[in-house]
């Protein structure tokens, strides 16, 4: 038997996907992305961006499909230890002031998460990176080390959270239980820099850094920092709607 | 969206869902904004925080400068709703740990695990003897008598500045639990003079709930330590009315602890035998029959019996010296551990005399352990360890008493003359004698107790004695 159909339109606050639909709308407004592995689009090596902007993520090995499976209810792009299953959108954050936002799902219990979210420069350029350890602890950090921003471990289930760069200020924040932690880098920070999804690379190598888990989606907002202290209404009203997101669907 | 089946559809997406806790559906801002009124409407809602209330968040995640804790040693404050929440080194016996200050600027107090305990004393004048002192774990017991200034509220609790009985009781639990290193609990205690329809009682009991209800914790009526003296026993009435006037008192204070919303709550029970200078013996003797009564029947009420102050030395004015009042303490502490633990506690009471044979009787007793007549005799009661007959032909008297040896539990006396049948005569036990000035002591003196020993935190030892008593020859 199936669910029950009813020919009317509803209005999107009853929708169960109100939070999903709420979030695309204002990301649309400020010109954000959202790649979401539910609608990763039909093209192969390819992320489609599902929203406005277009943007379209590269996947750093083609020649090897990336994998879109559900995982605990949730579709999500597949990690395997010591591969690079990662994404790549070139030159996407051209200013030092931006924010994301990852939904993940860490390994299971016998492998280890590592890599989520870097953004990195050219060459060897200091970069920033999110990953998450065996204690299951989230950490921004840079990669020579002058900051440090830590999370407790929050389960071992879908989570989910957002960081920001304005200049040499780091923030991040958790909203399932309101964790945050903030700092600043103090060596040099390259401006420009592409946003590297499962990965800290996008050449082959580094395969310490690459563990296994699945990433549901990540939120990119170049040139808007949706964790300064002093929000701006816009930025207050996607940080609610990403929060409502994380109550609705993680 | 996790594991949910989609249970109704619109046209543009799911509306309706369940997952395995419930339902899924999202309510209109006016649904949400009904519930929210009567949920705050019910019975039992617990005051919260407003589900708004981001300048609180941020408060509780910002550390305050521990300056805000004036001069002392603390450090790691937070503030947690009304309670500023930090650690700090202060006196006491347990070293440093985490303390709790309410906004409003009244005492500390220490974080503790479980429910506040209460601990209500409803006596006369001399269990109200409070020496200027801490008690020896003084944010662990906290005083919520009856507030006395009526233009005020009263603050919440009170750091006491002065160390009575139950304060010292308080102690003697908190002293073996942190020697174990076992959860050290909050406790309140409030000593309530016997007037005016136990209006203090009442004002205290309310004041223990506010504090509970401040704190989120459970308000738990430890005990209930109450004193009866001779005193309390009306011209003309016998011992049959005055067990009756002890059981309506109960009641009553019952009643008052089922209006302030608590659970019912166990009570001590002490003779209180006096000052040194002596008490009215036909009056006492009444006392001693009426309270051996209440003991066997106590009605409704979980009473247990912990003795009498007959063994306790007073000072000039009457008043128990520091280290009697510890022996009472670790008495009646001792006894609250034994009863939590399901253990029989009581003092020895006599229950029944019986002839056995022209010349001898047999005194039988409710007690928990063997009994022993104390060969130190600390009272001095004398070779009859403080056994005495009234109302026999002149000329009888006990001869010999000794334990029966068939029974641990009961005391044969011996006659020097057959006691005719046909007289009504008492046995007495530690019934009060003409004052000594020297001993200090309240003059009812007996040296029967049960072979239980303990001993207070300065080494002192503490004896279950037998509560002095009266009883008709049968």
């Amino acid at each position: 038997m199936s669910e029950l159909h009813i020919p009317v339109m509803a209005p999107q606050g009853a929708l169960l996907d109100h939070a999903a639909r709420a979030l695309s709308d204002l990301n649309t407004q400020i010109g954000g992305s959202w790649f979401d592995a539910a609608r990763p689009g039909a093209e192969p090596g390819q992320w489609a961006d599902r929203s406005a902007a277009r943007r379209v993520a590269q996947a750093h090995m083609p020649q090897a499909p990336a994998l879109f499976d559900d995982i605990d209810g949730r579709q999500a792009l597949i990690l395997s230890t010591g591969e690079n299953c990662g994404y790549r959108v070139e030159k996407l954050l051209d200013s030092g002031i931006w924010s994301a936002a990852l939904i993940w799902h860490p390994a299971p219990a016998a492998e280890e998460t590592r890599s989520l979210l870097a953004a990195r420069g050219e060459g060897k350029a200091n970069y920033l990176y999110l990953h998450q350890d065996a204690a299951l602890e989230v950490e921004l950090r840079d990669n020579d080390g002058t900051a440090s921003l830590r999370l407790p471990a929050m389960g071992d289930g879908w989570q989910a959270v957002m960081i920001a760069r304005a200049g040499a200020q780091l923030r991040i924040w958790r909203p399932a239980d309101d964790a945050r932690a903030e700092g600043m880098v103090t060596g040099d920070l390259p401006a420009m820099a592409d946003l590297l999804i499962g990965a800290r690379s996008h050449r082959a190598g580094m395969p310490k850094t690459l563990g296994a888990g699945a990433i549901g989606g990540v939120l990119v907002w170049p040139g808007h920092d949706l964790l300064a202290a002093d929000p701006t209404p816009a930025a207050r009203s996607l940080r609610d709607a990403f929060a409502n997101l994380c109550l609705w669907e993680l | 969206m996790g594991n949910r089946t989609i249970l109704l559809s619109a046209e543009n997406g799911p509306i309706l869902a369940a997952d395995e806790t419930g339902l899924v559906l999202r309510l209109s801002d006016r649904v949400v904004a009904d519930l929210a009124r009567r949920l705050a409407a019910l019975p039992g809602a617990q005051p919260h925080a407003e589900p708004n209330s981001v300048t609180a968040q941020a408060a509780a995640a910002i550390p305050l400068d521990p300056a805000i804790l004036g001069d002392i040693d603390g450090w790691d404050v937070t503030r947690q709703g009304d309670w500023l929440s930090f650690t700090a080194r202060l006196p006491g016996a347990d070293g440093p740990r985490r303390y709790l200050r309410h906004i409003s600027g009244t005492g500390v107090l220490a974080q503790t695990p479980g429910p506040v305990r209460g601990i209500f004393s409803i006596a006369g004048g001399r269990r109200f003897n409070a020496p200027s002192l801490s008690p020896d774990f003084p944010f662990h017991i906290l005083g919520t008598a009856a507030f006395e200034d009526a233009d005020e509220d009263p603050p919440l609790f009170d750091n006491l500045r002065h160390c009575g009985l139950d304060a010292d009781l308080a102690a003697a639990l908190l002293r073996r639990r942190h020697a174990d290193f076992r959860a050290l609990p909050l406790f309140a205690c409030a000593a309530c003079p016997r007037e005016g329809d136990l209006a203090p009682f009442r004002a205290a009991l309310d004041r223990f709930a506010a504090l509970g209800a401040a704190l989120h914790k459970a308000p738990r009526v430890a005990a209930i330590c109450l004193e009866v003296s001779a005193d309390q026993v009306a011209p003309d009435q016998n011992a049959d009315a005055f067990h009756h006037a002890l059981l309506s008192q109960l009641d009553t204070i019952a009643q008052a602890v089922a209006e302030a919303g608590l659970p019912p709550a166990r009570m001590l029970m002490t003779l209180d035998c006096g000052g040194w200078w002596g008490s009215d013996p036909t009056r006492a003797r009444i006392a001693a029959e009426g309270l051996c009564r209440l003991a066997l029947c106590p009605g409704t009420h979980d009473l247990t019996l912990t003795g009498s102050t007959a063994s306790l030395t007073q000072d000039r004015l009457g008043q128990p010296l520091r280290a009697s009042a510890l022996i009472q303490a670790e008495l009646e502490s001792r006894a609250l551990e034994a009863l939590a633990g399901r253990e029989n506690w009581t003092a020895p009471i006599l229950c029944l005399v019986e002839r056995d044979g022209p010349r001898g009787l047999r005194a039988l007793f409710k007690s928990a352990a063997p009994l022993v007549i104390d060969t130190g005799d600390p009272m001095g009661a004398g070779p009859l360890a403080g056994f005495a007959l009234s109302g026999a032909p002149e000329g009888i008297e006990i001869s010999e008493i000794g334990i029966d040896p068939q029974d641990p539990r009961a005391i044969r006396l011996t006659l020097n003359a057959d006691l005719p049948r046909e007289v009504a005569a008492r046995l007495e036990y530690a019934m009060p004698r003409a004052p000594d000035p020297d001993s200090r002591l309240p003059g009812w003196a007996g040296a029967l107790r049960d072979d239980w020993q303990g001993e207070t935190g300065t080494g002192a030892p503490v004896y279950r004695w037998a509560l002095p008593a009266s009883q008709v020859i049968r």
